[in-house]
């Protein structure tokens, strides 16, 4: 499909027009520009408008390794999984292979804290809680050897060297990210008693929702669509950990509850994707269009 | 293991101006390259993983070869310095692609085949060129099966 310029994503109006995300990461303290004159300005201004850095969200990626390193604050290894996803979308959007591997390895290396920690938060009873705080110890110290690998260095490294993306050949992926993610909410409703076809539609919408957000969009009813999902996963994972957990013949309340916390998610998530499938399907079809 | 060193296809001049980790390759480079993938898929070459430094014109060199691939591809500082023991210890897979920079490759042909890294100057790997070496990749355990220069490769292409 042919690359089409700004126009092109100013047509889906459906769309709101993104202030900054909350969580990207504060702008670092630039040496000062030398003077240029104003037609100079007008230029790079242009050509900045005209591509995507990956720069911000590598900074932010940066700032929370070291947070996530220390372990003093979850939101560091949550933050090292939100900023190493964006940038996958951003590679995704490049048609790009290389790095992807790395950058889903680093996700992966992170993701068993970050569950901990949303279910250390949100209060387990008392035997499970310390089995989970067991298994917290392992897994930090396994997150931190992992981050000590010269892996990491050389993705970030390797992200640093990257030339920015043009925005227009950026924007004509959106299609088929589109377009995968109507595809993993149709088989979502066809395998209502899949977890796993609900976590196809989660990653798919988070992808959709970053490669907006790449492109300065902020897709506000994606964004309520892909909390009430985050909501099912938590409780997804806070049943598949109870059921690994050698405590839990002695937890079947806690269990019954869990499941039945499970269906009010996964319903509510379900009515929230019915809802938002009309808001998608005009906007891929106005992707497509432009 | 089938193992392939593969230097970067040709890349921008150094200048004073720009990084060394950012010389992006040239058109022409990367033109005569996809032509070298080409020759190669016509030899029935497949990796497992690809192994890239991260200096860009490896990053991109590692990207032309994604159509060859059947598993991962991994970022490896070690393969922008000289060849080490924890390069080796990182190696896995049946047919394994390392991308990366001379002299360092040719050091580490010399040391798997010769066990002496010291004569990699010896080996003449073109940029966009290749060595094939076969067996453990233990210093002086492997055998060197081919040498590939970039023209060849892209020949092969056109037959």
């Amino acid at each position: 499909m042919a690359a089409k310029p700004e126009s092109a994503m100013d047509t889906p109006l459906l769309l709101h027009p993104r202030a900054e995300p909350g969580a990207a990461p504060p702008p670092r303290a630039a040496p000062a520009p030398p003077a240029r004159t104003p037609a100079a300005a007008k230029t790079t201004a242009r050509r900045r408008g005209d591509s995507l850095p990956c720069r911000p969200w590598l900074e932010h990626l940066h700032a929370h390794l070291a947070v996530a390193r220390s372990g003093e604050d979850p939101e560091g290894v949550h933050q090292v999984r939100v900023a190493a996803g964006r940038l996958d979308v951003w590679l995704q959007m490049g048609r790009m292979h290389v790095l992807r591997d790395d950058l889903r390895w680093l996700r992966r290396q992170a993701a068993a804290v970050r569950d901990l920690d949303v279910l250390l938060l949100s209060g387990p009873p008392e035997p499970f809680m310390v089995w989970l705080l067991q298994h917290y110890g392992e897994e930090r110290r396994r997150l931190v050897a992992s981050l000590e690998e010269p892996r990491l260095d050389g993705l970030l490294a390797a992200l640093a060297g990257l030339p920015p993306l043009p925005r227009a050949s950026a924007a004509a992926f959106l299609p088929r990210i589109g377009a995968r993610v109507l595809r993993r909410g149709r088989r979502a409703l066809r395998q209502r008693d899949a977890v796993e076809a609900m976590h196809g539609l989660r990653r798919a919408l988070r992808r959709l929702r970053y490669a907006l957000e790449w492109l300065g969009k902020r897709p506000r009813e994606l964004k309520k669509l892909q909390e009430a999902m985050g909501d099912f996963n938590d409780t997804a994972v806070a049943v598949r950990l109870l059921r690994s957990c050698p405590e839990a013949a002695a937890l079947a309340a806690y269990e019954q509850a869990l499941a039945q916390e499970l269906e009010r998610r996964r319903a509510a998530a379900l009515r929230a994707w019915t809802h938002t499938v009309p808001f998608l399907e005009e906007s891929v079809h106005a992707w497509n269009c432009s | 293991m089938e193992l392939f060193l593969i230097r970067h296809a040709a890349a921008e001049d150094a200048s004073p101006e720009q990084p060394d980790a950012d010389r992006a390759l040239t058109r022409k480079g990367r033109k005569r390259f996809k032509a070298a993938v080409r020759g190669l898929r016509r030899l029935d070459v497949r990796f497992d993983v690809i192994r890239h430094s991260p200096l860009l014109r490896s990053v991109q060199t590692a990207e032309l070869l994604a159509p060859l691939l059947d598993g991962q591809t991994v970022v490896d500082p070690r393969l922008a310095e000289a060849p080490s023991d924890g390069l080796l210890a990182g190696l896995s897979g049946a047919r394994v692609a390392l991308v990366g920079h001379q002299p360092w490759l040719g050091e580490l042909c010399a040391w798997l085949t010769a066990g002496d890294k010291g004569h990699g100057e010896a080996i003449p790997i073109d940029k966009g060129g290749l060595a094939w070496l076969s067996g453990d990749p233990v210093p002086g355990q492997m055998h060197l099966l081919a040498l590939f220069p970039l023209q060849p490769l892209r020949r092969m292409a056109r037959k």
